[in-house]
């Protein structure tokens, strides 16, 4: 059996109709967690195709035995003799019918139906196979059950039909042929029902995986998408330590070690797509502080302690481009002061985060940049119609950046654990 | 104090040593940059404090840790660069740690905490912390790759962040998986497959084709008269294992000595 084979269940496949016909451990839902070479489990997966199968065979048994029954019931009645079969000797004939008609269909499904020019023939004889036995299982049921139905079928009549070569031509053949063109039919519906069954499995199975690929890819995007310090203002803040290193020794040794701290939780940040709130303010906050060592007293600034909104999750270093392009676009085109503020407000399940900047008189020209394209599409990606983004001059000659998203809280009330430190 | 210094760059242990000889009661009496001679110098004549880099080239520091003596077990100051697994185990550890880089406030502070274990603590106390700590810092290691603390999901229109070690029973639902945690039932966009490499640092059995159950909140077993496993998490919630599955369940629940009769 294929079924655990990684390999398999592992793999894409390019279109779902290349492959409608594998084995059919292969068919069924993979599963890579089923123990491999476990025989069991192997077996387990076959059901729902034996069933349909089993299902399927019962209904054309009933169907014929009942047929047949109600057929030489109304012939009787017009005093004819016995043409049909009596109906034990019919089931008989379908049991034994019934391995043929399960080791053809599964022989069938093996052989699929690529290259066309193979699978027809080998199709079509598969079918044969099956159909040509059919009128000889009934004789084998009357043969086994004529003792009980003596005064219809006498021995002598049996080696009449089946002793010379006449008697077989004149009295089988016919039947024989018309036999394997209703069995025919027969096995065709079947095929159909289980190919249809299946494919309906792997149509299923392959949207879970595409699901799934989906979800894998925009993973990838949203962690290509948080990486988001500017080179810009780092080598800045570099060349801020260099210039104290000989003018204030130990402002510089704080600046490295904030900026350590500024980039190892941007690297943490980066790893996960979600963060508390309170950390995503600290890390604002460190930001600042050291763009406030930069433009010395040009820069005030404004957040929401620590503890504000203490069970809020936000995506990773969603503020953080924001708050980058509040520190540019408020210094930009003047020497005068500068205030950034960080506002945090939940309402009835939303979260809203705002980042407010001063500018120059006469400067609430259009705001753009990459990091504000990226916070928008994150937003998208991550919570589709539910979040929002819009940036424009808002009061008191202010600019404002605002966000709103579903608020993320922690599990269930009353089970938070505390949690110290970085983000969890 | 009588402080040692193990780390393999010598302006790093030139910036330890200059932060050491500001402190008066603090005498550096040895400097190693190769972990071995350290590793003979400690055994030789163990100090006080011993400030240890972890990433040495030729020997770990953890391993040099591991190997010193219990009863004369310094108090260890670990010196790391960046490591966010190693940072949240030294986070809920007893052992003092420094990140670089550091300046004299934060050295300063590390020292206050070291001076205060110094006075309180036995050398069993440190032995105890130290291996604890390594044991977390091997278990982070293993699962570090896939596992995640934390996995969003939705409950009605709320969304919430649901720490994976509190969640009891993960079931597929075709697109979704729902995660539960005592009576409330949780829906994410996952298939049961992932929802496991998520769910790696908790100790997950897989009791059927569609449900997973975290054994760490499970508080009753018993069997069916078939012989299928029946579990009861903390929360009220009862599964019970499929045939397919009976047999590793019973292995899982063996070697744990939980198997009922």
């Amino acid at each position: 059996m294929r079924a655990a084979d990684p390999e398999i269940s592992g793999k894409m496949s390019a279109s779902p109709l290349e492959r409608i016909t594998p084995a059919l451990g292969a068919l069924t839902r993979q599963d890579a967690a089923l123990p491999r070479g476990d025989t069991l489990a192997s077996a387990l997966t076959l059901r729902p195709q034996l069933a349909v199968l089993t299902a399927f065979w019962i209904y054309v048994a009933l169907s014929n035995v009942l047929y047949a029954n109600s057929m030489q019931a109304s012939f009787s009645n017009m005093k004819m003799e016995r043409v049909f079969a009596p109906w034990d000797a019919r089931l008989i004939q379908h049991l034994v019918l019934y391995p043929l008609f399960l080791l053809s269909m599964w022989r069938s499904m093996r052989t699929g139906w690529q290259p066309l020019w193979r699978a027809i023939p080998l199709q079509l004889l598969c079918a044969l196979g099956f159909a040509v036995l059919a009128s000889p299982s009934l004789v084998l049921g009357e043969y086994l059950t004529h003792e009980w139905h003596r005064e219809e079928w006498t021995h002598s009549d049996f080696v009449k039909t089946w002793g010379s070569w006449q008697g077989f031509a004149t009295h089988e053949i016919p039947i024989w042929v018309a036999s394997i063109t209703s069995f025919l039919v027969t096995y065709g519906f079947g095929l159909a029902l289980v190919m249809g069954f299946t494919f309906y499995q792997r149509l299923r199975d392959s949207q879970l995986r595409s699901a799934a690929l989906e979800r894998a890819l925009t993973r990838a995007h949203l962690a290509a998408l948080r990486m988001q310090l500017s080179p810009h203002t780092l080598f800045n803040l570099l060349h801020t330590i260099r210039g104290q290193i000989a003018w204030d020794p130990p402002a510089a040794q704080a600046m490295v070690v904030q900026l350590g701290d500024l980039l190892r939780r941007l690297l943490n940040a980066g790893e996960r797509e979600f963060s508390r709130l309170s950390d995503e303010l600290q890390f604002v906050t460190l930001y600042l502080e050291l763009q406030q060592r930069r433009f010395a007293d040009r820069l005030t600034i404004e957040v929401p302690a620590r503890e504000a909104h203490a069970r809020a999750w936000v995506p990773s270093l969603i503020l953080q481009p924001l708050v980058e392009n509040a520190v540019v676009h408020g210094l930009a085109g003047h020497e005068g002061a500068v205030t950034i503020r960080v506002e945090a407000r939940v309402e009835s399940e939303e979260l809203t985060l705002r980042v407010l900047n001063t500018v120059a008189p006469g400067k609430l020209a259009g705001l753009s940049g990459i990091g504000l394209a990226n916070v928008r599409e994150r937003l998208t990606v991550q919570f589709g119609e539910r979040a929002g983004f819009d940036a424009g001059p808002g009061a008191d000659g202010l600019w404002v950046a605002q966000m709103r998203m579903p608020l993320l809280r922690d599990g269930p009330e009353g089970m938070a654990r505390p949690e110290g430190g970085a983000a969890a | 104090m009588e402080v040692m210094i193990v780390d393999d760059e010598p302006v790093a242990r030139r910036t330890v040593r200059e932060c050491c000889e500001r402190e008066p009661d603090l005498t550096v009496v040895g400097e190693y940059g190769d972990p071995r001679t350290a590793l003979e110098a400690i055994r030789a004549r163990p100090p006080h404090v011993l400030f240890l880099d972890i990433q040495m080239d030729s020997m770990s520091g953890l391993t040099l840790a591991r190997s010193l003596d219990r009863e004369t077990l310094p108090l260890i100051v670990f010196i790391t660069a960046y490591d966010q697994y190693a940072l949240e185990a030294f986070e809920v550890s007893a052992v003092d740690y420094l990140l670089k880089p550091f300046d004299e406030a934060r050295f300063r502070a590390t020292l206050a905490r070291v001076r205060r274990r110094h006075d309180a603590d036995s050398p069993g106390d440190r032995h105890s912390a130290l291996a604890a700590l390594i044991e977390q810092l091997e278990r982070g290691a293993r699962v570090r790759a896939e596992a995640q603390p934390r996995v969003l999901a939705e409950a009605g229109s709320r969304m919430h962040m649901l720490d994976v070690s509190q969640v009891e029973v993960v079931e597929a639902d075709r697109n979704y998986v729902r995660l539960i945690i005592g009576r409330e039932t949780y829906h994410a966009r996952s298939t049961l497959q992932q929802a496991e490499k998520s769910f790696q640092s908790q100790p997950m059995l897989r009791i059927s084709r569609s449900c997973l159950i975290n054994m760490s909140h499970v508080r009753e077993v018993s069997r069916t008269p078939r012989g299928d496993f029946i579990l009861v998490v903390a929360g009220g919630t009862t599964v019970t294992s499929s045939e397919g599955f009976r047999e590793p369940v019973r292995q899982y629940l063996e070697r744990l000595k939980l198997a009922p009769a």
